[in-house]
């Protein structure tokens, strides 16, 4: 019973932050489309373009990668070549299945871990964009967060995962 | 080159396994590269490494690109393109099938997903073809290869991230795409002739669409086709560039869902922007992957090490295409076509440098490599979607409906391969 407690919290700040990943993701891809568009018309037909813009769609393009990597890897909806895996995944299932996704969080862990190193080194060095001079540390740093929050949502992800299979087994058992 | 070997063999056994082709390429192009420089230059490389191709501004075109897909997608055009394309080809022998050839086409260009078209289609094209008779193999077949056809009409995912990997002009590589693209419906049309020929049963003869359907359905796709012309035309007149063009396709995409009575809602929006989103995630987690795997590979020295081989064999520079294309066509059965452009690409650079290789040809003939690997077994990626629509067709029906098709792609790979100006006319029209 407390298993099923512990699993259903689980799940529901798996969901909500879910959510407010694909809210962040699409909020800031949204604006990337307009500050790319309104730049184009500036530029073209007001020989006016946002002063830093390439810049500016640079760090969104970032933020958009990892709020959605975020919702990718909760799902893990990743790229896979589905060749060979059956037979191997029917030796022992669950083995696989923990063992394909421990490497996929280690390495989402590696990501996050340089990420976060990145912008340790970039808030040191008060490195900044050249147009706008906007402290890089901030984007790196930003980045590296939604990472970090990426790998919570992959474990987090995995644990509803294995709790479900375990209680799905246990009911057909009984 | 001994352990970049090693270093190909544990990826591909990895992705074979079963791991997320991203992450397995990653984890093998970080840890090669820390066995040969330690572990402490082998993270910074890789940090380094995401944060350039992560903040790189040029390949913001790839989310608004998606974006312009995704908008189109969820505007429910498929049945108009559809209509269109058989108010202009439904009276010839094989019309149906025709028209479902140019409506995916037309339809994979701007949504740019082959997969999404394949799936659309089966919906939109089979039911009208299963009503004139037409046979499963044909009428799934060319569902299924149809799909393919947007991989080289621009805007192309894989054009722009050869691009990135080449240090090619994006805009230039989109204008090379339009002649193969348009020479490669042609051929499906050839293959649908061909087939109606050796099968006559195959394709019963359809009605044509009355007047007043034909007009409205080229009045509906009208917009779409001015946003494709501007979009392409802004890009081949010089007028902007690709990530400019990304941006106002994006937009003008929004505004016809708009007209068409989508996108009326927030959550209309945010289904649209997600979708987006989480796609450009899946692709950059591929790419992150690919370019510490290159430097590994560059780093191990075996891109120099083929150059040598290039050098003692005295291959020229048509051979080593050949050479390459016949590795890529391999690594076409079994990877989707970012994974071959990202892992083949960069391993063969300067050995393509050094044999004076005209890069934009270069890069044309690979994504049609790429295609072929989309329809051929085992893996053949869009057959599969058409079967999870169409469950009651047989796999094997479709395969063999998609057999002209591969014929007409390789057909199509030769003229290429042997005519580059088909690739490289455009392009040296706009430099």
């Amino acid at each position: 019973m407390a298993h099923k407690g512990q699993s259903g919290l689980v799940q529901t700040v798996l969901l909500k932050t879910i959510t407010a990943l694909e809210n962040v993701s699409s909020l800031v891809i949204f604006i990337m489309m307009i500050i790319t568009f309104v730049d184009v018309i500036g530029r073209y037909f007001f020989t006016a373009p946002i002063f830093g813009a390439s810049e500016m769609i640079s760090a969104l393009l970032a933020i958009t990668i990892f709020a959605g990597l975020g919702v990718t890897n909760a799902r893990d909806d990743h790229i896979v070549v589905e060749l060979f895996d059956g037979p191997i995944r029917r030796i022992a299932p669950r083995t696989y299945n923990i063992i394909v996704q421990v490497f996929s969080v280690f390495a989402m862990s590696l990501v996050a871990y340089v990420l976060f190193e990145n912008a340790w080194e970039h808030h040191h060095q008060n490195a900044r964009t050249f147009v706008l001079e906007f402290p890089l540390f901030i984007i790196t740093g930003l980045v590296a967060l939604l990472a970090i929050i990426s790998v919570l949502s992959m474990i987090s992800g995995i644990i509803v995962h294995v709790r479900k299979t375990s209680e799905a087994e246990h009911e057909a058992f009984e | 080159m001994t352990t970049a070997l090693i270093g190909f063999a544990v990826l591909l056994t990895l992705c074979f396994a079963g791991f997320r082709v991203g992450f397995a390429t990653l984890i093998v192009g970080a840890a090669g590269f820390s066995l040969e420089r330690g572990l402490g230059a082998g993270l910074a490389m890789t940090g380094q490494q995401i944060i350039e191709a992560g903040t790189n501004y040029n390949l913001s075109v790839i989310p608004l690109f998606i974006l312009m897909g995704v908008f189109i997608y969820r505007s429910d055009i498929s049945r108009d393109l559809y209509d269109a394309a058989q108010a202009g080809f439904g009276h010839f022998k094989g019309g149906l099938a025709m028209a479902t050839v140019i409506a995916c086409g037309g339809f994979s260009a701007v949504c740019g997903s082959t997969l999404a078209t394949a799936a659309t289609m089966s919906k939109v094209a089979m039911p009208q073809m299963k009503a004139f008779n037409y046979s499963d193999r044909l009428a799934a077949g060319t569902i299924a290869a149809g799909g393919t056809l947007g991989i080289m009409i621009p805007p192309s995912v894989p054009l722009v991230i050869y691009g990135i990997i080449a240090e090619q002009d994006i805009g230039l590589l989109f204008t090379a795409g339009i002649l193969p693209g348009l020479m490669l419906v042609s051929l499906f049309l050839v293959a649908v002739m061909v087939s109606v020929r050796l099968d006559p049963t195959s394709a019963p003869p359809s009605g044509d669409l009355e007047p007043a359907r034909k007009k409205e359905a080229i009045r509906r796709t009208l917009p779409v086709l001015l946003l494709f012309i501007f979009v392409l035309g802004g890009i081949y007149g010089g007028g902007f560039t690709a990530t400019e063009a990304s941006g106002i396709g994006a937009f003008g995409a929004a505004i016809i869902a708009i007209t068409r009575g989508h996108l009326r809602n927030i959550a209309e929006w945010r289904r649209c922007l997600v979708e987006a989103a989480t796609t450009t995630s899946k692709i950059f987690i591929v790419l992150f992957g690919a370019v510490v795997f290159t430097q590994f590979i560059n780093l191990s020295g075996m891109p120099y090490d083929l150059l040598d081989f290039v050098d003692d064999t005295e291959m020229n520079a048509v051979q080593l295409v050949a050479f390459i294309a016949l590795i890529a066509l391999l690594m076409g059965m079994v990877f989707e076509s970012i994974g071959i452009v990202v892992l083949l690409v960069p391993v063969f650079l300067p050995a393509l440098a050094a044999t004076d290789v005209n890069m934009i040809w270069f890069g044309i003939i690979i994504v049609l490599v790429t295609e072929i690997g989309l329809i051929s077994p085992p893996i053949g990626m869009n057959a599969f979607v058409v079967k999870s629509v169409l469950p009651d067709v047989k796999l094997g029906d479709i395969f063999r409906g998609i057999g002209p098709y591969i014929v007409a792609l390789f057909v199509g790979l030769l003229l290429v391969y042997f005519v580059p100006s088909i690739a490289t006319l455009l392009p040296n029209l706009t430099r």
